[in-house]
């Protein structure tokens, strides 16, 4: 099978509900098989196949003409946002309880324990809520973006069969990963901005009446916006454009660092602070003492890791030449 | 209005009108086994082209909704689904098949003011 074809059949199959993608590929793969066979009798060139696959479309419209109706957002994308909101909806609450929590035993505000737990659950719905519908927002725009982002990014201009991205690119988008990190940072961003208004940590989400506010340093606060901001644009260009160029993942990697020292001031060294204002003894206890020091380590460490793996596997990859039969050089 | 614009507008409408037609069309060919290609081939031999982009799609729909049944053929040179109209399909088709006559008796009734004949 021409590797051309192949990666059609792989563009095509991204789009498509994974219940019915093997099929799909597999009837279409054949029906291409026969066109080529018709036209050329088994010996086309790049430039023949190109130009079938030009007649069979985009990929993505090809992919969404098997689909069907239309929904908010469709059946290709619905599992991969349930799947965000479930693990959201594990991680959100508990973080929000907690940070409240920290709040309460660290500030001065005094209240039954009931009035208490009432206001951390409060807090916990909230950012749940708020998160959930910035998730379903993000996936509804995806869905019904798709022709107006191909203008954005001049891709109107036809579709080249020649400039499909290769099957099992190390550098391609993984479209589940990109929107899990836009959908975390869309939220992040939008609590530190909540953050930055009121002056420090709390999750209470009022801005009237924020609670007891955990002071944090401002520049970093704002730095940390502005890296996120950019990690954000970066990211969605790579979702735009279906892959990550080496300068565009090495500026990624670079934002990353940055941003796990400024986490360090912003989050972990004004949260370490109070807690050891709280209890002076926990400083004593190994490792503990640097909890803070080594998160900063730890993140700094994942994030060049991270980013040389994939770079070592964009360098290492080439793609396989054709299989089945020979395309002659056009 | 430019005539990007126009030659748009008229393409969607041309579609519009199309769709149904083709629908029609596949149904009344498929009493033999065929394959997506086949098809194609077959509508265009008699006139009606059909871009593989709409006919691939429109047969798995087809299928779906029970008209159409559909075999995997393993024995030929490659892989092949060999779609073939079911009894539902027929009693659809005989239904489509009188709409369509009734269609086309009215249309030109109302296109030229006088009976087709």
């Amino acid at each position: 099978m021409s590797e051309l074809v192949e990666r059609y059949i792989h563009q095509v199959g991204r789009y498509l509900p994974s219940k019915e993608r093997a099929e799909i590929q597999a009837e279409l793969r054949s029906q291409i098989q026969d066109q080529l066979d018709d036209r050329y009798e088994g010996a086309p060139t790049e430039a023949n196949v190109a130009e079938v696959l030009k007649e069979l479309g985009d990929p993505r419209r090809m992919a969404a003409s098997y689909g069907g109706e239309q929904y908010l957002v469709g059946p290709d994308l619905y599992p991969v946002m349930m799947m965000v909101l479930r693990r959201g909806w594990v991680i959100v609450p508990p973080i929000a309880i907690l940070v409240h929590l920290l709040a309460v035993v660290f500030g001065d505000e005094s209240g039954t324990l009931i009035s208490l737990l009432l206001t951390a659950a409060g807090g916990a719905f909230q950012a749940t809520a708020i998160f959930t519908g910035i998730v379903v927002l993000i996936f509804a725009i995806l869905q019904h973006s798709g022709e107006d982002l191909d203008e954005i990014t001049g891709s109107d201009k036809g579709f080249d069969p020649l400039a499909l991205p290769e099957v099992d690119d190390p550098a391609e988008v993984d479209r589940f990963e990109s929107i899990l990190s836009m959908a975390f940072g869309t939220f992040a961003l939008l609590v530190m901005l909540y953050f930055l208004r009121v002056g420090g940590l709390t999750l209470r989400f009022n801005l009237n009446d924020p609670g007891d506010v955990i002071p944090v340093p401002i520049p970093w606060l704002v730095a940390l916006i502005a890296i996120g901001t950019t990690q954000m644009v970066l990211q969605l260009t790579a979702l735009l454009r279906g892959r990550w160029g080496v300068a565009l993942w090495l500026v990624n990697v670079a934002l990353d660092i940055v941003g796990a020292v400024t986490l360090y001031y912003v989050l972990w060294l004004p949260l370490a602070g109070q807690l050891f204002a709280a209890v002076p003894a926990l400083l004593n206890v190994p490792f503990l003492g640097r909890g803070a020091q080594i998160i900063l380590a730890i993140s700094i460490i994942a994030a060049v890791l991270e980013g040389a793996t994939k770079l070592v596997k964009m360098a290492g990859y080439r793609h396989s030449g054709p299989s089945s039969y020979n395309v002659k050089a056009s | 209005m430019t005539e990007k614009e126009l030659d748009e507008q008229f393409d969607n409408l041309r579609l519009e009108l199309r769709r149904g037609v083709v629908v029609l069309a596949v149904l009344s060919q498929m009493d033999t086994a065929r394959y997506g290609y086949n098809l194609i081939q077959r509508l265009a031999e008699q006139g009606l082209d059909v871009e593989e982009g709409t006919l691939y799609p429109l047969l798995r729909r087809l299928e779906k909704q029970g008209l159409l049944e559909s075999e995997w053929e393993m024995g030929e040179a490659r892989p092949r689904k060999y779609y073939r109209i079911s009894p539902l399909g027929r009693k659809v088709l005989a239904a489509l098949t009188t709409e369509w006559n009734d269609t086309v008796e009215v249309m030109h009734l109302i296109l030229y003011g006088e009976k087709h004949v």
